[in-house]
């Protein structure tokens, strides 16, 4: 009989419904996902707003989440925040303004900080610059990759795709990113967008 | 996991890249995600399937009567009975909490809209989100049984202030409201229960 994880055991009890089990997966990777959207453009508020309608999506549909070995739920959840982030562009109004009913503090979007810090966040910001410069496909396995640090049999869980296939990506869009970074220089106007 | 290579570059862009994956949520976001996913779990129960067991939650239960015509469950004999009428809104732009069960008091209730899903950009739909909306206010304790005014902030957390029963009625206007009640509290006020 082989022991379940810790981490499997937690995604049972939040499988079962359990809301502070499932808190738990919130709690570890709320962050990391609010990341992802602000790294794919999303000012502040809407990547706030993503953040929360990746977590919604996932507690309708955890029975159906089918999740790798490692119990992680973070490639699922960055692979809809990007599916997200295409609906995002076409709309970028959420539901989960909630029309003003939750209480938002006043806080500058992701742009205006980098802004302020492009002494610090150069080299940020070129990173940022060199996904941009990539096929979608190139991007989303360096983000999973070498951004989130997954491993390549959790990305290819996660999207679907055959472990082996997701190495071979990875490779490729390293080679083609890491020559775009090199010769990617970093203006201003480029930091004042990013968020 | 990176390719490892002698190329500092290589290091530049990977450390680069990691740097931007450290991006945090604010406090203020943290917390108002926490009573969203609360308000969700919640109501959870009344939004199962029927081949799902369902799932005792003793101070929580919402009267998602729409979810409950959805599934088929339990209609036939109370709409047999003729106890209750329900109805679809008219008009899913707007939607109202209530505090009490009254139509007359101008200080018992809120009215909010909604942003576009991204369906259908010039029809957002207030009415479907009327029940995760109105949890939220209760659980921040913006609404009480004990005081029908509605706050404008929430109570300090932690946001588990009592939820009562909530039913979502038609409003005369066509909209929806959602009131403490059950779905009786609907046929009093002369409403229809609303099939969200």
């Amino acid at each position: 009989m082989v022991a379940m994880s810790p981490a499997r055991i937690l995604w049972e009890r939040a499988v079962a419904g359990d809301p502070d089990a499932f808190g738990e997966f919130y709690e570890r990777h709320a962050d990391r996902v609010f990341a992802h959207c602000s790294a794919r453009g999303a000012v502040r508020a809407d990547a706030e707003d993503l953040t929360a309608e990746v977590f919604t999506i996932a507690w309708r549909r955890r029975s159906a989440i089918q999740l790798h070995d490692e119990a992680d739920i973070l490639p699922w959840l960055l692979v809809t925040a990007n599916n997200l982030l295409s609906e995002h562009r076409r709309s970028s109004a959420r539901i989960w303004r909630l029309a003003g009913r939750l209480p938002v503090a006043d806080e500058p979007d992701v742009a205006i900080e980098i802004a302020d810090r492009d002494e610090f966040d150069r080299e940020r910001v070129r990173a940022l610059d060199t996904l941009r410069a990539l096929r979608p496909a190139d991007r989303e396995v360096i983000e999973l990759c070498v951004m989130h640090g997954l491993s390549a049999a959790a990305v290819a869980a996660a999207t679907g795709r055959p472990a082996s296939t997701v190495r071979t990506r990875l490779a490729r869009a390293l080679t083609r990113a890491r020559a775009i970074y090199g010769e990617t220089p970093t203006s201003p106007e480029t930091i004042a967008r990013t968020g | 996991m990176t390719n490892e290579t002698n190329n500092p570059i290589d290091d530049e862009f990977d450390v680069a890249l990691r740097r931007v994956a450290e991006a945090r949520l604010s406090q203020s976001a943290r917390e108002r995600h926490r009573v969203m996913l609360a308000a969700l779990a919640a109501a959870e129960p009344e939004l199962l399937p029927p081949e799902r067991p369902l799932r005792r939650r003793r101070t929580v239960l919402i009267a998602t009567v729409a979810a409950v015509l959805a599934a088929g469950v339990g209609v036939g004999s109370a709409a047999a009975a003729g106890a209750f009428r329900s109805a679809p809104p008219t008009d899913r732009r707007i939607a109202h909490c209530y505090t009490t069960a009254s139509l007359t008091d101008p200080h018992n209730h809120e009215d909010f809209t909604v942003a576009s899903d991204g369906t259908n950009p010039s029809l957002p739909d207030a009415a479907s989100h009327a029940m995760d909306i109105c949890t939220g206010g209760w659980l921040q304790g913006r609404y009480s049984s004990t005081d029908p005014k509605v706050l404008l902030d929430p109570k300090p957390a932690p946001w588990n202030y009592p939820l009562p029963h909530l039913i979502a009625c038609v409003l005369p206007s066509g909209e929806v409201g959602v009131f403490p009640g059950t779905v009786t509290t609907c046929t009093e006020l002369g409403l229809d229960v609303a099939q969200l």
